[in-house]
């Protein structure tokens, strides 16, 4: 990882197309600018690490197509019972 | 064509039905290109399928079937991408769902929800930052409740959220 020390206001190039400035700083806390082109998607890593994460949960856990079908016949099974007259 | 699949075997499908997902998906940047297959006639549920990874599966389903109130915003430079316009009809919308041992506890993916471009058949996963949705919303209500509350929406043969 390349590591570069900044104060408020200055920047980073990264490519020709992207800047990276540091907005402010309060405590512990940094503002970061981003300007990118549109076609770039900038997300805390938190967030991406944690779509990731699902997809492969959910790519991984894909169930048989009988299973779904058989909680498809519970579910309807017990809405009907559970019917109230309307 | 036919293709090989992990879940059915071998099947035929229509290619010109194929998805492409210009960028994949975050976890699979190197899946492009899917095609989505009923679960069946009277299922909310569909499967979209890898064509080029025979054991890349999701189960997805449109979310409105399971939550009338969900409003995602979509970013219009996602909806750049996808060549869909902002200020037109809302754009289609697919959710994957995480389907754990016990089915009934499968939750869907709000926070990233699928976007598609019906006409040019071009798909991008879009992150809803600062939405409020999680990864896991559960599809179903809590075991108790279930015979008073049941599932949303009626059994009927559905389209995927106007005809994918």
């Amino acid at each position: 990882m390349l590591v570069l020390t900044r104060k408020a206001n200055e920047s980073i190039m990264i490519g020709d197309e992207i800047e990276v400035t540091v907005v402010e700083i309060q405590g512990d806390q940094i503002r970061i600018g981003i300007q990118a082109p549109r076609s770039m998607r900038v997300y805390r890593r938190e967030v991406y690490q944690a779509i990731q994460e699902e997809n492969r949960q959910a790519a991984i856990t894909l169930p048989a197509p009988e299973k779904l079908g058989q909680l498809l016949q519970n579910m309807v099974i017990k809405k009907s019972l559970g019917k109230k007259d309307e | 064509m036919n293709i090989q699949t992990e879940r059915f075997g071998e099947i035929e499908v229509d290619e010109t039905k194929a998805l492409e997902l210009p960028d994949g998906l975050p976890g699979f940047e190197e899946a492009r290109r899917f095609i989505l297959l009923p679960h069946g006639e009277y299922s909310p549920f569909y499967f979209l399928q890898s064509l080029e990874q025979p054991e890349l599966a999701f189960v997805v389903t449109c979310p409105r079937d399971f939550f009338p109130q969900y409003q995602p915003v979509i970013p219009a430079e996602e909806l750049q991408e996808l060549d869909l316009e902002a200020d037109k009809e809302p754009a289609d919308i697919l959710v994957i769902l995480t389907v754990p041992a016990d089915p009934r506890l499968m939750t869907a993916n709000l926070l990233a929800p699928l976007v598609i471009n019906v006409a040019k058949q071009r798909v991008r996963q879009v992150i809803l930052n600062g939405s409020g949705y999680q990864t896991r919303h559960r599809i179903f209500p809590d075991q108790p409740q279930l015979q008073k509350t049941a599932v949303q929406g009626e059994k009927q043969p559905t389209q995927v959220c106007s005809g994918v």
